[in-house]
């Protein structure tokens, strides 16, 4: 069989998609990703894609302090995903387009793909900061006074972390 | 498993079939036990143990009899299965054997990576696969159809006749059509969907050819965590996956005169077309409605007796369910819809039978029947929200990985006809197996 060489631009940004809590409407295996892993971060959205299978969620972290995001070895901002439940599903958690738009900051937790890219499956609740309103160095925005919660469940506790600069 | 189930058998487990569904409503579609081909009794589903292996909802509740290189007491495994086999196909005098599959469901196998959300392969993958119950199963003279019919036409002409004698088929007009209009839900337990059947007895449905394609699948989710889900690559779902759970989610029905619709869909959408009073074109090798081609989701004709409304499906597109089997170009369908109503004479739910026969996959034909919940009338529900499957997941070394949009990817064009699933496996996976050739194009050298 031929192999061809073919260019996915997918996007303008480097951004990866992720995957969702399992539904019972699943339409993928979720064994591409490592849940042994359980990683949490707070970032920024940079887009949002309402999916009718997951709405996928692309985010830059934030660092430790809360001060900026991570950014790779060119100075350009890590950007992470996380897939969930389908659109509609989601939305009735409150987790829209309109809800979420780019700039919001959140807090979630996932289980990474095995494959080291950087995307994952979203464990529990989804935690949205007051507009323009970070968490303090360390936190997560379910620490934020005025916060809101989205979906059921707390931030998971993490297992192991991503490689991260900045 | 050949044995088909004969009428004196099925009346006996008639009380077990009311008992195993809750409300009286839902037994009344069963109750016709007088038809040529319709509302046999089938054992029940709903209740039945779920086999495993695996954990959380799906399987409702945490499933797994032995793990992590542990094995059921009183079992003895064999000296090789699925999860330690180098080259299933050496291994077909095993295959139907539970303990090749380590007593796993379909959703058990799926299940072993984390197809589920909830990784159980254990500490040395894949060898320490989990166990599921080997004492659980729905067995397959459950499943295979009670009818004497051998074709899908034979049937439909029985069916048709029977109503004929009544008097019918019954002609509605647009004031009387049947209350059917709304949106409904699949609630129902369904063997269908491989929880509650073992492995092997699926297996047992299938002639040679399909139980070889469906292991070779079962390896490549327990064994190799190579699942390629239809869907993920936002390929067709294809006519059977309308059965399962988690491909469709609510069902709109739309009934008029001339056309009775069903739209349902997840990653895709499923259209049923049932065309009331219509015959099929019959000078081809397929009967069909309109041109020669194979259709996804088939091409299908009905007529009402009475309540009863009775279709017949075909020219459809051969393919493949995850956690099912592959099915053939041959595969026709006989479905039943029968309403269940309450004691006030509402209509609740929909009782569907479907009876299918597809000579080159079944060794004979089988049956689903499952009752369509209705949640609501159209004016009352949600909007019916089309499906637009959106690519996020692409094969990278013949896994499924969701990618970084912006990335660049070597990526082998499948070939959509011909099994593109199998295509990834025995390019990455299966260099080293003696994979038995089958009949080529050019056997005439």
């Amino acid at each position: 069989m031929s192999i061809w060489k073919i260019v996915t631009a997918l996007g303008s940004a480097g951004l990866l998609s992720a995957s969702l809590a399992p539904s019972g409407n699943a339409h993928h295996s979720f064994a591409m990703f490592d849940d042994s892993k359980v990683y949490v971060f707070t970032g920024v959205v940079v887009r949002i894609n309402p999916d009718a299978n997951h709405l996928q969620i692309y985010f830059a972290p934030l660092n430790e302090e809360r001060k900026s995001v991570l950014r790779d070895d060119v100075g350009k901002p890590v950007v992470w995903a996380v897939e969930m439940a389908g659109s509609a599903e989601v939305a009735r958690e409150g987790v829209t387009v309109n809800n979420f738009k780019p700039g919001t900051i959140m807090s979630v937790g996932m289980h990474p793909l095995r494959s080291g890219q950087p995307a994952g499956d979203r464990q529990g609740g989804l935690f949205r900061c007051p507009d323009n309103t970070p968490p303090e160095p360390g936190k997560h925005c379910d620490a934020v006074g005025g916060h809101t919660t989205h979906g059921e469940g707390v931030l998971p506790e993490p297992k192991g972390a991503p490689e991260q600069k900045g | 498993m050949k044995r088909k189930i004969r009428l004196p058998e099925s009346l006996a487990i008639l009380s077990l079939v009311l008992a195993g569904h809750a409300g009286g409503a839902s037994a009344l579609a069963q109750e016709e036990g007088k038809s040529v081909g319709r509302g046999w009794p089938m054992a029940p589903q709903e209740g039945q143990p779920v086999v495993g292996a695996g954990t959380g909802k799906p399987f409702r509740g945490e499933e797994i009899a032995a793990r992590n290189g542990a094995v059921p007491e009183g079992v003895t495994p064999l000296p090789i299965d699925i999860f330690t086999s180098k080259d299933f196909y050496k291994d077909r005098d095993l295959w139907t054997n539970p303990l090749y599959f380590r007593c796993n469901s379909p959703m058990g196998l799926e299940s072993q990576w984390g197809g589920y959300g909830s990784e159980i392969i254990g500490d040395n993958p894949p060898a320490s696969g989990a166990w599921g119950f080997c004492n659980r199963d729905y067995p397959a003279e459950n499943i295979v159809s009670p009818y004497p019919f051998k074709t899908a036409q034979e049937h439909y002409e029985a069916l048709l006749a029977e109503t004929k004698a009544k008097g019918g088929p019954t002609d509605y007009t647009d004031k009387d059509l049947a209350d059917w209009n709304g949106r409904y839900n699949d609630t129902s337990e369904n063997w269908y969907w491989g929880r509650i059947i073992q492995t092997s007895t699926a297996l047992s449905l299938l002639t040679p050819e399909y139980q070889k394609r469906a292991v070779q699948m079962h390896y490549h989710q327990a064994n190799t965590n190579a699942p390629q889900w239809q869907s993920q690559y936002c390929w067709p779902e294809g006519f059977m996956r309308r059965w399962h759970e988690a491909a469709v989610r609510d069902h709109q029905l739309l009934v008029t005169k001339d056309i009775v619709q069903w739209i349902a869909g997840v990653a895709d959408n499923f259209l049923t077309q049932i065309h009331i009073g219509r015959d099929f074109v019959q000078d081809g090798g397929t009967p069909r409605l309109g041109q020669d081609v194979p259709r996804w989701y088939g091409e299908t004709i009905g007529f009402w007796d009475g309540e009863a409304l009775i279709s017949w499906t075909s020219n459809i597109k051969g393919w493949t369910v995850h956690a099912g089997f592959e099915y053939s170009d041959k595969l026709q369908t006989i479905e039943i819809y029968t309403p269940n109503r309450n004691a006030e004479g509402k209509l609740t739910s929909i009782r569907h039978e479907a009876i299918l026969y597809d000579p080159e996959a079944f060794v004979q034909p089988i049956r689903m029947v499952r009752d369509m919940e209705k949640l609501g009338e159209l004016s009352e529900v949600e909007p019916y929200v089309f499906i637009e499957c959106i690519q996020t997941i692409y094969p990278v070394a013949g896994r499924p990985v969701q990618m970084t949009p912006g990335t660049t990817i070597e990526f082998t064009v499948p070939d959509m006809y011909g099994r593109p699933w199998a295509q990834m496996w025995e390019h990455y996976f299966e260099q080293h197996m003696e994979r038995p050739e089958g009949e080529g194009l050019f056997g005439f050298q």
